[in-house]
């Protein structure tokens, strides 16, 4: 399959999501052919979404906005370079990420409630650009949201958040006010030395980014880009403008009856950063 | 000037050819220092950097000294 078949471009939404395959590509493909895809005329009326810095190291511009929520799960599928964003808080449709809580209904969006339009206590805000179920809980829920209003708004605490096409997921009520911000998607790779076979399991540890909990990255080994013994991917540490715990990140591989070290890393900017590992 | 470039798999034409260098560690925790050809493609609409690994560069553009 090519890269075209496994990425597309939602231009409504200025939103690019992961909807086929399970081939990894690299970061500067992803850029190569979104660059090939806007220089296409049926793109020239869209803005420019991402752009070069180095050969590891990209960032989304003009607020085009990658969908790693469920259902897509961008970065997953991209490797070998990090990718920032910049204007979030600053394009005219900024993008806000918000926490939604609903005691008695399980947040139950499915894909296709992508791009329909949130409302905020009954005022369209936008297009629903991407969530997380369950985030941390059974009850809790995080979305992305982009405002199209022409006075861009915080969504506040306890607003009543509903889609505009009622799909039948029922109210939610916003969990502290919407925040918006750049987002950094570091590229975190591992540098091995291990003793013996079979190759050990690689862990990432990270604060939860909404509850704070030390909490593990659950791997996808089903991928190319984290594999037993090596990994090549791309983490978010900041998110809606903020650090996640400071950018603290811990990495190990462990493996019965090895010794192990563990690596604490800081990672607060875009790029690639090797983490020593070894058993 | 057009070459054949590796990421889009066809033939563009560019400006602006020059050879970077780039240090990052690679998989055996060796640090290495990658030569990159740049240049700016020059697109039916837009144009916008891009960039070849060097040996890359000289194995789909043969013809093209650098």
């Amino acid at each position: 399959m090519a890269i075209q078949d496994d990425f597309t471009v939602f231009p409504a939404s200025k939103t690019i999501r992961h909807t086929s395959g399970t081939t990894v590509y690299t970061a500067v493909a992803f850029y190569s052919w979104l660059m090939n895809t806007f220089d296409e005329p049926g793109y020239l009326t869209y803005e420019t979404p991402i752009r070069f810095n180095t050969p590891s190291s990209f960032t989304m511009i003009n607020g085009w906005f990658l969908d790693n929520g469920d259902g897509s799960d961008i970065l997953q599928f991209l490797t070998e370079g990090g990718i920032d964003t910049s204007g979030y808080a600053t394009v005219s449709d900024p993008v806000y990420m918000l926490d939604l809580d609903n005691e008695t209904t399980v947040f139950a969006s499915d894909y296709s409630d992508k791009d329909k339009r949130i409302e905020d206590d009954s005022t369209i805000v936008g297009p629903l650009l991407a969530y997380k179920a369950n985030y941390p809980d059974a009850d809790t829920a995080r979305i992305w949201v982009r405002d199209t209003r022409g006075t861009p708004a915080t969504i506040l605490d306890d607003s009543v958040i509903d889609m505009a096409t009622d799909v039948g997921d029922g109210d939610y009520i916003a969990f502290g006010d919407s925040v918006n911000g750049d987002e950094i998607y570091h590229n975190l790779y591992t540098i091995a030395a291990f003793a013996g076979t079979p190759d050990p399991q690689v862990y990432i540890y990270q604060n939860h980014p909404q509850s704070g909990t030390r909490t593990r990255i659950a791997e996808w080994s089903a991928f190319t880009n984290w594999v037993r013994g090596s990994i090549d991917i791309l983490v978010p540490v900041q998110l809606g403008g903020s650090l996640i715990d400071s950018g603290n990140i811990s990495s190990f591989v462990r493996q019965t009856a090895d010794t192990y070290t563990f690596v604490e890393s800081t990672l607060d900017t875009s790029g690639r950063t090797p983490i020593a590992t070894e058993t | 000037m057009e070459i054949f470039n590796l990421h889009s798999n066809n033939k563009k034409k560019i400006k602006g050819l020059k050879v970077t260098s780039h240090t990052e560690y690679d998989k055996n925790g060796k640090e290495r220092t990658n030569r990159y050809v740049e240049f700016t493609i020059i697109g039916k609409n837009r144009q916008w950097k891009d960039f070849m690994l060097v040996k890359d560069f000289k194995r789909l553009n043969p013809k093209i000294n650098i």
